[in-house]
């Protein structure tokens, strides 16, 4: 008996006092859906939040509320937006954070050290670098009729399905963050009139903002780091000359397999070279002058467009160097099989990058040709 | 204390009037028997006169020749010679016959017998098998029973319990599948029973469970001869009681509750998947509503985009924590059952509209609510009226409520820990010494073809083991026609 009241009598104390100590409720809640993070003057952040809001009723659609802080960290700036809207900001929702390109220039781990640390952080966010300030992209409200996070969110995903852009989120480059053997690349914002138009690459050196690489480039960096997604065109011009004009000049591929041979070279003289064969076979979307059934025909497109593409790929491989970003893991590489080399250029690997011979080959081989042939 | 009948009739009368306090419906009959009168007593409300006159009345007024035992056809008749048994006798649906100047008495056995027909139980129907049930008399249950064992191991032993009101109950074992051992036991508890009333099987069934603090039913109860029979042929007693169609049938563990004559009448893939859906619903009948509230109040960063968005939209209007709400709409779903149980068929109708109608989407609309609660209730509802067993699904929903609480305090990890407790409860729970919850716990690979899933039934050589039949095997190379050699499987 005794040892029953006692024990009840510990049971109701813990149950009241401990009772609900973490609990979040959801309908306390304000969901953030994206936010971005812009330089504001005198070294200060100002923060952009977007907040999805419910209607009351179901025949009203949702709207977005944006809330403008500026402080001195991405924590400070959320508790100054707090301080601004009723019930409780809670980021474990949130969808995607962009970064001012200003910003970007400088070290972009102080601005994601907050997501990193709070257990309850939507990892899975989208992150992506603005041209200009994202604050301006942001404060649209509306794309159309698709509320501005939710548009970017959903932009972001199906341009990754295209390899236009990388698949990323925050939890995908931490690794690349922390790791100096490979640098990471982000997708680039840029706004047309009232659209966000998503289609080319941020390139990073160091957690730095470094350059941009046009769409096509774009493509082909993430072909060349083997990260196609499902669905990868290129359109190219047939001929040199210029004459030709009109959409008969052109031909329109995707590509259906990509198989990356990457090979990384030392020199006696330490210089470093990279060999990079890429075999693609690919079939045919859009060709007016339709030919393809001559086997002739079809060599030496392939010879051209092999070509065509070889030339891309070195232009986008001369870019990347020029920006200091090693988005192939060259130094992972080096780290990896040659460690004497990277202990004596890893003090200055930065140059040395731009330093390095790359030697890309790419095949194309043209194996469907569609219906109609 | 003996009393001999005494040679007056007229004293006897008396004392018999006595000891029923002058009931009114105690009557007699005078007759002439060689030359002797004679008093014929019973009670009209249990005897059957038809009986009384055919085979007492008729064949004493033909007059021949012999003693009484000889001439009266009634196949029950014996001669007592002490007085004070034959109330008792009369009680029971006797007659009794006196003699002027004999000292012993006849009790004739002409009890009426008002019995229903046999027919389906209503609460456990099945879709293919047999349609029969038990009724409210032990002979034809126990007629039931031996119909479908043709086999003198089948062995019936009978109780009377209640010193008032003296209920009957049979014992039925396989002398040779049960444990002699659980046979004794359940001899030992039945007799040990003091209690002036037994009203019905459940009195039985609390009287004699182990752990009558557990939520869990440890005797299952059935109005279904072929289960009662499947469950004496692996080993298991069966209690019958007289005036209830309920039969006992013990030791059961926690997956006989989940089973039901179905699975084995259809083929074996579709019964393993109607148990694993019942399995399944087991889980969902206590544990949606508890994950519900923990999901919406304490983590709801594991939610879906999309989903999240859709929840917050209807629970942002609703004033309660979701612990009120689930509470509310919990005990009002409690309610309705109850209210649908009581309610004749006639008026059943108004339930559903009270029910579905204003309860389901008044209480949304008015903001009290949300819809995803109602979902939730619903499907706890729902899934817990799968279970073939109503002990079980009232069971699982009690269980629900204490997991509610916990998860409202603590979240996940409330459930975590309410899920350890239960499972712990559940793998030390024994019932007449058998675990309840074999054959998971102790683990017997071999038993599992009948629990989660029902394997082929020529697949399943051995009886379960959890009720130590003495035989385990009961059956080898059922597809004997498959193999020339029947050495090999």
């Amino acid at each position: 008996m005794k040892r029953m009241c006692i024990t009840s009598t510990a049971l109701v104390v813990f149950l009241l006092m401990a009772g609900c100590w973490d609990q979040d409720l959801l309908r306390n809640a304000r969901l953030i859906y994206g936010a971005g993070f812009d330089l504001a003057p005198n070294g200060k952040l100002l923060t952009t939040i977007v907040i999805r809001d419910l209607p009351q009723s179901e025949q009203q659609s949702p709207a977005n509320d944006i809330i403008y802080a500026v402080g001195n960290t991405p924590r400070d700036t959320r508790d100054k937006a707090d301080n601004q809207v009723s019930r409780l900001l809670r980021s474990y929702r949130n969808r995607v954070i962009l970064i001012g390109e200003e910003l970007a220039k400088q070290d972009i781990y102080p601005i994601l050290d907050v997501f990193y640390r709070d257990p309850k952080s939507a990892l899975n966010a989208k992150i992506a670098v603005t041209q200009g300030k994202a604050t301006d992209i942001l404060s649209l409200k509306k794309v159309g009729n698709v509320l501005i996070a939710e548009e970017i969110d959903e932009l972001i995903k199906s341009k990754e399905k295209t390899t236009s852009i990388p698949k990323v989120t925050l939890e995908t480059i931490y690794p690349a963050i922390i790791d100096p053997g490979e640098d990471f690349v982000l997708p680039y914002l840029v706004r047309k009139g009232k659209r966000v138009d998503i289609s080319r690459i941020a390139m990073f050196h160091d957690q730095r903002f470094t350059g941009v690489l046009s769409p096509d480039e774009s493509t082909m960096c993430l072909l060349l780091q083997a990260r196609m997604g499902k669905i990868t065109s290129f359109t190219q011009k047939l001929s040199a000359q210029k004459d030709h004009k009109g959409s008969h000049d052109y031909i329109t591929f995707q590509i259906n397999k990509s198989k990356r041979k990457m090979e990384v070279l030392v020199q006696p003289d330490d210089q470093i070279s990279v060999t990079l064969d890429l075999k693609w076979t690919v079939g045919v979307e859009e060709y007016p002058k339709d030919q393809l059934n001559d086997k002739k025909m079809i060599a030496q497109l392939n010879q051209h467009l092999s070509k065509a593409m070889t030339d891309l790929a070195k232009k986008t491989l001369q870019k990347m160097q020029e920006a200091r970003c090693d988005g192939l893991g060259i130094a992972r590489q080096l780290m990896a099989f040659h460690p004497e080399i990277w202990k004596r250029q890893k003090e200055n690997w930065g140059s040395n990058y731009q330093k390095v011979h790359f030697a890309p080959q790419i095949h194309v081989d043209i194996t469907k040709k569609g219906i109609i042939n | 204390m003996k009393i001999d009948v005494s040679p007056s009739l007229q004293e006897n009368k008396e004392y018999i009037q006595n000891q029923l306090f002058h009931s009114s419906d105690l009557k007699w009959r005078s007759i002439q028997f060689h030359q002797l009168e004679g008093l014929i007593v019973f009670l009209e409300s249990l005897s059957d006169q038809q009986r009384i006159q055919k085979e007492i009345i008729q064949p004493l007024e033909e007059n021949k020749e012999g003693t009484l035992d000889k001439i009266i056809t009634s196949v029950n008749i014996t001669r007592k010679s002490d007085l004070s048994q034959l109330p008792q006798a009369l009680v029971q649906g006797n007659c009794v016959l006196l003699l002027e100047g004999t000292a012993d008495a006849f009790v004739v056995g002409v009890a009426a017998d008002y019995k229903r027909s046999i027919s389906e139980p209503v609460n456990e129907g099945v879709i293919r098998g047999a349609h029969d049930g038990f009724i409210e008399h032990l002979i034809t249950n126990l007629y039931l029973v031996r119909k479908r064992i043709e086999n003198p191991n089948l062995v019936a032993r009978y109780y009377q319990v209640g010193t008032e009101s003296k209920t009957k109950l049979a014992l039925l074992f396989m002398q040779n599948l049960a444990n002699p051992d659980l046979v004794k036991e359940v001899d030992s508890r039945l007799r040990s029973i003091v209690m002036d009333n037994t009203l019905s099987p459940g009195f039985i069934a609390e009287l004699i469970e182990d752990k009558p603090f557990s939520i869990f039913p440890q005797i299952l109860f059935t109005e279904r001869p072929d289960r009662a029979v499947a469950h004496l042929m692996e080993g298991r007693v069966v209690i019958l009681s007289d005036e209830d169609p309920s039969a006992l049938i013990l030791p059961v563990t926690f997956f006989a509750f989940y089973q039901t004559p179905d699975d084995y009448h259809s083929r074996w893939i579709v019964g393993s998947f109607l148990r694993l859906i019942r399995l399944f619903s087991f889980i969902t009948s206590f544990l949606v509503p508890a994950l519900y509230i923990a999901v919406v109040g304490f983590h709801p960063e594991i939610l879906p985009t999309d989903l999240i968005y859709t929840v917050k939209s209807s629970i942002d209007r609703v004033p309660f924590p979701p612990i009120v709400e689930a509470f509310l709409m919990q005990i009002t779903l409690e309610v309705l059952r109850e209210a649908g149980i009581r309610l004749p068929s006639r008026v059943g109708q108004t339930i559903g509209i009270v029910g579905g109608l204003v309860i389901g989407e008044s209480v949304v609309r008015a903001g009290l609510v949300s819809y995803p609660m109602v979902i939730v209730v619903a499907l706890t509802a729902i899934s817990s009226f799968v279970a073939p067993s109503n002990e079980i699904s009232t069971a699982s929903r009690i269980l629900g409520f204490p997991l509610m609480i916990l998860a409202a305090m603590f979240g996940l990890i409330g459930i975590m820990f309410g899920l350890l407790f239960l499972l712990i409860h559940l793998c030390k729970l024994e019932s007449f010494g058998t675990a309840y919850f074999a054959p998971v716990m102790p683990l017997r690979i071999k038993d599992l073809k009948d629990t989660f899933v029902r394997f082929p039934i020529w697949s399943l050589n051995q009886r379960p083991h959890d009720p130590h039949p003495k035989s385990v095997s009961q059956e080898r190379y059922s597809r004997g026609w498959e193999h020339d050699d029947p050495g090999t499987e």
